[in-house]
């Protein structure tokens, strides 16, 4: 069991890595706070699983996020699909038909605002572990070895993942005759 | 155009901070039990229901024994006059 002193400062640590990775899977805010604050809850109470040796801090916070993060995803997915079916048993229901989230990432400026929209929907687009790799390692600037740590691979799989990512991503962003949709 | 030109416009997002409240609601959410536990009434509803799925299940499987339908099957030919053998001439 992890200190209440001891969990705050950890939590001041790593609150803007956990909600900015967040940010960067759901490009939603609230979506963000929501894994933001699933993470700290499992992060307190599984503290006493944490093996030092096996890994450091950060990375353990960093899997734990990013599992958060595709597992959120997941739930996200399958909500769409039976959204229909809920509605229909529940039709006094607020809730929209399909809760989908809007482009909202604080962090992108207005200016390449239209830009990153377009490159984060095909970036969502690609394979759970592609799209991890890229935004470890091109959001985050983190290095491959340590993203190859928080995926639990080898460096050489998260190069493959990128170069994977690179093409996969080339083809979405390129319309039909040949140009690129996207233009910085 | 090349791929890395488009992923440079990520290196542009910048690092935001989390919401203050956000603490808050973690504490809030660590001192509140995940599921509530289940009512008495509800374990007893599911042991009766069970044990209704079982008896009647007991009840079907005694209800239609082989030897029973065997002997349904004999009184039928038999009201039928039908023949219970294979030799179709009576040699």
């Amino acid at each position: 069991m992890i200190a209440d002193s001891q969990f705050e400062t950890l939590y001041s640590n790593y609150k803007n890595l956990v909600y900015n990775l967040g940010l960067h899977y759901t490009q939603n805010t609230l979506d963000a706070q929501d894994i933001t604050q699933e993470v700290f809850v499992k992060v307190f109470q599984r503290y006493h699983t944490y093996q030092p040796a096996a890994a450091s801090l950060k990375t353990w916070i960093y899997r734990i996020a990013v599992n958060q993060c595709l597992d959120f995803l997941k739930a996200r997915k399958t909500k769409r699909r039976f959204g229909f079916m809920t509605s229909l048993f529940s039709p006094r229901s607020n809730e929209p038909l399909q809760d989908i989230a809007h482009f909202d990432h604080p962090g992108v400026t207005a200016e390449y605002k239209e830009e990153t929209a377009l490159l984060f929907r095909a970036i969502n687009e690609l394979p759970v572990n592609q799209r991890t790799a890229v935004i470890l390692v091109k959001i985050e600037g983190r290095s491959q070895k340590e993203v190859a740590e928080i995926m639990n691979t080898g460096v050489k799989a998260v190069e493959s993942l990128l170069q994977r990512a690179r093409q996969n991503l080339s083809k979405k962003l390129t319309n039909p005759k040949g140009k690129h949709l996207f233009i910085v | 155009m090349d791929t890395d030109d488009q992923f440079d416009i990520l290196k542009k997002i910048r690092e935001v901070d989390a919401p203050p409240f956000l603490l808050t609601r973690i504490w809030e959410r660590i001192h509140t039990p995940d599921d509530e536990p289940v009512s008495v009434q509800w374990k007893w509803g599911f042991a009766l229901t069970g044990l209704a799925v079982l008896v009647l299940n007991i009840a079907i499987v005694l209800k239609t024994t082989p030897g029973q339908t065997i002997s349904q099957l004999d009184s039928l030919v038999s009201s039928l006059h039908l023949s219970s053998q294979n030799s179709l001439y009576d040699e």
